[in-house]
């Protein structure tokens, strides 16, 4: 019978030396980690080495984790925080809704061979980056409110207002591509 | 006639099952294209969302990450082996003091009495010695760091 390794045991097993007890938190955190990074930064070249920061920050603070919250939490919140601040660097907005083409791309008219996945895709990239990356994160990551509240630092009555307005506006936005379709 | 269409809070909390459908929402939802149409769509946007794709490390970057830790590890490990060796050199030093002073002066009470001047003495040497230590380990770890945080070039 496999033995599940809890989050103490393996932050306990890191501190006492034991680095490969670390590729263990890489395993469990990764899909997280880069979810976060994709839809938070656009810029490919710059996406692993931020994962690295991200991995090299928690290395560095574990002795500081207090198991407060779930190991993948803290290392999520630490994912956004870099993201956040490498965005700011770049002086890139992360919340503006409604301002789509800073970071859509031009949807070719003729969307008759697009599926409904690369079409949806296609919206959510145009989402600026808190949008797309909350939105993954709960319908994707499956994170409930209060764990993304903890690694985006938003409230929940504000969470819950960004996912309405962000999900409203995939739903729309689909919607106007498949009238146009239809044309 | 007046419609009362569901509203989008209704229908995204439909769609993702957390809110109880009433018999008004569904009777509504039974003669009602565009609410259907609606809620269908996003039944459709949390389908895809949830079988996207999910992204991974490659297998580089998850090697230069582990080679950043063991470097990482390996370095804090000669900073606390470093102060060992440091507090068990001042006290050999201490004691091998003591020991010569006995022998050159024979007296005890003569050693007691000078050993607290030398008591200052001694540490200053030793703290001289750390600092050195210390600035030639940090050098050696720097040149290190340099060798493995090369920003990855290509993934």
């Amino acid at each position: 019978m496999g033995t599940v390794l809890t989050d103490q045991v393996i932050v306990n097993k890191v501190l006492q030396g034991d680095t490969k007890a670390f590729e263990t938190i890489i395993d469990m955190t990764e899909g997280l980690v880069m979810s976060i990074i994709h839809k938070m930064i656009e810029d490919e070249s710059m996406k692993y080495d931020l994962a690295q920061e991200v991995y090299i920050k928690a290395f560095k603070c574990l002795r500081g984790f207090q198991f407060k919250s779930k190991l993948s939490t803290w290392i999520g919140t630490i994912t956004y925080n870099t993201c956040v601040n490498h965005l700011s660097k770049k002086r890139i907005s992360i919340i503006d809704i409604d301002d789509i083409s800073q970071y859509g791309k031009t949807i070719e008219s003729n969307l008759t061979h697009m599926d409904r996945a690369y079409i949806l895709q296609e919206e959510i990239d145009k989402l600026s980056p808190i949008f797309k990356t909350i939105i993954t994160l709960f319908h994707q990551q499956e994170l409930t409110y209060k764990e993304i509240c903890k690694v985006t630092g938003l409230t929940e009555g504000t969470l819950k207002n960004y996912l309405f307005r962000a999900r409203k506006k995939l739903k729309d936005s689909l919607l106007e591509n498949y009238k146009k379709e239809d044309l | 006639m007046r419609v009362n269409h569901l509203t989008e809070d209704q229908l995204q909390l439909v769609a993702l099952g957390v809110e109880r459908i009433d018999n008004s929402i569904q009777d509504h939802l039974n003669v009602c294209d565009k609410c259907q149409s609606q809620l269908v769509m996003y039944q459709q946007i949390y389908q895809s969302l949830a079988s996207a794709d999910q992204f991974h490390l490659t297998k580089s970057v998850r090697q230069d990450i582990m080679k950043k830790v063991q470097v990482l590890e390996s370095s804090s490990n000669i900073h606390k082996r470093s102060w060992t060796y440091f507090i068990g050199l001042s006290l050999a030093s201490v004691l091998v003091m003591l020991s010569s002073l006995q022998l050159a002066i024979g007296d005890i009470r003569t050693v007691l009495f000078a050993f607290p001047v030398l008591l200052i003495i001694i540490p200053a040497i030793l703290l001289f010695l750390i600092a050195l230590a210390q600035s030639v380990t940090s050098h050696t770890e720097k040149i290190k760091r340099i060798q493995y945080f090369e920003p990855t070039a290509t993934f």
